[in-house]
Parts: structure tokens; sequence; C-alpha cells
């Protein structure tokens, strides 16, 4: 009898240890996808401070290309706007980058404009933040990703369910920019 | 799996031989000094033959470099420094044979044998030395980078994994079945093993390497000699792994001001530093001193009569 209480202790130890390393675990991704985040969001402000600059630029150039220029402007400030989810960023992000695609692609009917040394340290820097929120989005959708598949596995579900842990979400391109463009000459 | 070299095998067969010596002893089927005699003889045998693999290796490199124009440094010690982690710091007398210097595919290469000698003391107080070899290949890089190990995937890489080893786990299955990745910084871990760099590490020639960023280099290391057969093979490797590390890498570390001096560059700066012999010359009294108003700085002058070829001295400048 004794040693049947002995082997009850132990295992109840055991899972007791087990539960309290699951659940540190847990909070160690939360947090390491919280700070991912953060890497990305400061990215992203980065490009956000570069835009203005860039508009007036392209301003000084290309006087009559009003639309174009508004369509980036608005999407800066709308990306730039606090309170979004990873999910909603990402599709403020998506219409921002077309926005600037555009822009650049105009900017090629302005030789003037192109040799610019300042429209290409611009166009430089921000092929460079691109880069970097690229590479912090893929930082940040593994944590996600590692994070998600703890969450959903047995037996850490149990604890993650117990303490009100939930699915994170991926930042995502949007359909439209996998798809593959349509050039027609 | 990696097919055994001819070296390897003789080794190998050494080594079943002598265990086999052994346990016949052991067991009394072979006397005592007819094992004592065909002990000598083997390691005799395997000395002889090692000796003549590293002759030949010394060789092939030599050959390879003139008709290459490569440089070619029968021994060295200056890699032993450089660099850290397993085989750099295996500790004892370390030291680099048959090293090749050259360019390839626009990169510095370098590739050379990287001997670790241990001393150890019997029960006798006899010293005997032990010698590990390894075969290095590296690519120079323009930025110093923190380390960061690619390596196999291994029983003994998993076990360490379920007891919180580190392995950075990327988007891709077959990449982290086949390889683990090992940085301090996991950030900076996962910038570097980028989707181009995955597609890279699952081609068949990297298999079986031991893959390493550190100190302004990317290396490839295997235990044991490799000759200038597999150079290419190598060479590859780490020049293709360098031109894939991420632009926006190597951009970060070099602003941060981790750049790599280019040896070939000339030397910049005033005239007294960088033209040779001026602090040897007996005539160096001071930056930009002129003391006989003449216009020209003391250091420039002709050497005065009575300091000719007296170096060091600090004799009064004319």
């Amino acid at each position: 009898m004794e040693w049947f209480l002995i082997a009850i202790l132990v295992i109840a130890v055991i899972i007791v240890i087990w539960a309290i390393a699951a659940y540190n675990g847990l909070v160690r991704l939360r947090n390491l996808v919280q700070e991912a985040w953060r890497q990305i969001d400061v990215e992203l402000q980065r490009r956000h401070d570069l835009i203005p600059n860039l508009v007036e630029t392209v301003k000084g150039y290309a006087k009559h290309e009003r639309e174009t220029l508004e369509a980036v402007t608005q999407a800066r400030t709308i990306a730039a706007a606090p309170g979004s989810s990873p999910a909603e960023q990402a599709q403020q992000e998506n219409i921002l980058t077309q926005a600037l695609g555009r822009l650049f692609a105009v900017a090629e009917a302005y030789p003037d404009l192109k040799a610019n040394q300042n429209f290409m340290q611009l166009q430089q820097e921000l092929t460079n933040t691109e880069d970097r929120i690229a590479a912090g989005r893929r930082f940040y959708n593994a944590n996600v990703r590692t994070l998600n598949t703890r969450i959903e596995t047995f037996p850490t579900m149990l604890i993650a369910n117990m303490f009100g842990f939930h699915r994170e979400e991926y930042f995502e391109t949007e359909d439209a920019a996998r798809q593959a463009p349509n050039v027609q000459f | 799996m990696r097919r055994m070299t001819t070296e390897g095998a003789v080794r190998t067969a050494a080594a079943v031989v002598a265990a086999l010596g052994v346990v016949l002893f052991v067991a009394g089927v072979l006397p005592g000094p007819v094992a004592f005699v065909l002990g000598a003889a083997l390691a005799l045998g395997l000395a002889a033959y090692e000796g003549a693999v590293a002759w030949r290796h010394r060789d092939e490199a030599a050959r390879f470099a003139l008709s290459h124009g490569w440089e070619h440094l029968p021994r060295t010690a200056a890699y032993s420094t450089r660099f850290e982690g397993y085989p750099f710091d295996r500790g004892g007398r370390a030291y680099q044979t048959d090293v090749l210097r050259g360019s390839y595919g626009g990169a510095r290469c370098a590739t050379f044998t990287h001997v670790v000698a241990q001393e150890s003391v019997d029960s006798r107080g006899k010293t005997s030395e032990t010698r590990q070899t390894y075969q290095v290949t590296l690519a120079e890089l323009d930025v110093d980078l923190p380390r960061v190990d690619i390596v196999p995937e291994s029983l003994a890489g998993r076990v360490a994994q379920a007891f919180g080893g580190v392995d950075i786990e990327v988007e891709s299955h077959a990449f982290n079945e086949r390889w683990r990745v090992i940085a301090k910084d996991v950030r900076y871990g996962h910038d570097v093993v980028d989707p181009r760099m995955i597609a890279r590490l699952l081609e068949h020639d990297v298999e079986g390497l031991s893959i390493r960023i550190d100190g302004g280099a990317v290396m490839v290391w295997s235990v044991g000699r490799e000759g200038v057969r597999t150079l290419a093979r190598r060479l590859n490797v780490v020049t293709g792994i360098a031109r894939r590390i991420p632009a926006h890498v190597v951009r970060e570390y070099t602003d941060r001001g981790h750049g790599v001096a280019d040896p070939d560059a000339p030397l910049t700066g005033p005239a007294w530093a960088t033209t040779p012999g001026v602090l040897t010359s007996g005539r160096y009294t001071g930056v930009g001193v002129d003391a006989d108003g003449d216009g020209v700085e003391d250091w420039a002058q002709a050497p005065p009569e009575d300091t000719a070829g007296t170096l060091g001295s600090d004799g009064p400048a004319r």
C-alpha cells in the first residue's frame, strides 16, 4: 500500500513538473511571437517614414501624376494608423506595396526623376526595408507556426485551453499578390 | 551517406586488425612476443602509409597551386586563433598544413589541413602525441558575421533538442529533417537561412558536410584530409553559400561596423604612415615635425650623414 502511495505521489509530481514546463514554454512562445511582431512593426514604421520624402521628390518631377501620389499617401496613412491586427496590417501593407509599385512604374516615364540622387537613394532604402520586412515576416510566421502547433497538439493543448492560450494569426500576402501579372506587349 | 576514402578504408582496416590481434592475445591464441611484433609492424606500416599520404597530399597541393596561380603554404598557424568552435577549440597544439589560397567564383578562398596535436603522458611517464586532422575549405566574406552552424541532423542532435538544444526550424520540412541550424541569435539564424539558402542546402553536393559562417568566412570542414580532387565541390559549396547570404544581413552588419578590410587594397593615410620603413629609419621625430623650417617634414629628409645606417636612433633631425 505504501509503495502504491509513493508511486502515485511520484506520478503526480512528474505531471505537475510537466504542466509547469508546458505552461512556461507556451508563455515563452507567446512572448516570442509578440516580440517578432514588434520587430516587423519597426520595419513597417521605417517604410512609412520614407514615403513622404519619396512623394515630395516625385511630385517635383511628375506634377501631373496626382492620382498615383494621392493613392500612395492615402495607403500610407491607413497602414500607419495604430490598432490593427496582424491580418489587417498585412492587408493594409499589401495595398501600400501595390500603390508604391504603381508609383515606381510611373517614375519610369520621367528620366530626370530616375536620375535624381535622392530618388535613387530612397528607392534603395525602400528595397532594403522590404527585404527586412520579408525576413521579419518569415521569422514571425515561424514563431506563430510553432506556437499554434504546440497549442493544437496533445497533451500541451490541455494546458493551453486551461490557461486561455489561443492561435495567433499569420502575416500573409493577399491572394492577388500570389498571382503572376498578366503582361501584354 | 558519404563514400569512405581509400585512406579511411586503410585506417579502418588497420583498426580492425589491431582489435582482432588484441582479442586473440587476450584469448591466448596469439603468443605475447608474436602479438608485440605484429603490433609494432602494423604501427610502423600505418605510420609509413600516413607519411606517404601526407607527402602525396603536399605534392598535389603544390602542383595545383602552380597550375592555377594559387598560393601554397606548406605550414602555418595563422588560422589557429581566427575561428571558434570545433575543430579549432580542441586544445593542444594546432597548425595548418598545405594551405592553398586563391580566387574562385569571385571570392577569396582557402583550403588547408588543420592539425591538432595533443600530448598525453601515460602511467609510466612516457609522453606520446596524437594528431587529429581536419580538412577545412573556406570563402572569405566582406563582413564579419556572427557564428551560425549548419550541421547534418543526427540522432544525437534530436536527443539534444529534446533536452532544450537549439535548432532553428524553417518553413521547409525537408530542410528541417536534413539539417540542424545553431545560432545564439535565433532571429539572425533565421535571416541567414532564407528560402534561397534553403534551396542551396537541399542540393546533393552538400551532403555530409558541416558548414559554419563565422569570423568573416563561410567554411566547410570534415575529418581527415581531402585532396584537390574534391576541391572544386567544396569551393562550389562555400562560394554558393557566401553568395546566398541575404543582402540585408550583410548590410546590417556592415553598418554596425563589422566590415572586413580588403587586404589587397592600397593603404590610406598620411604619407608618413603608409611609406614603408619610416618608423625604423632613424629619422622619425613626430608627426608633421619640421624642426629646420625648410618646408619638408623631417622624416622625409635625406638621412643625415652622422645617423646613416643607425636603426631606431632618436638623434636630432636636420
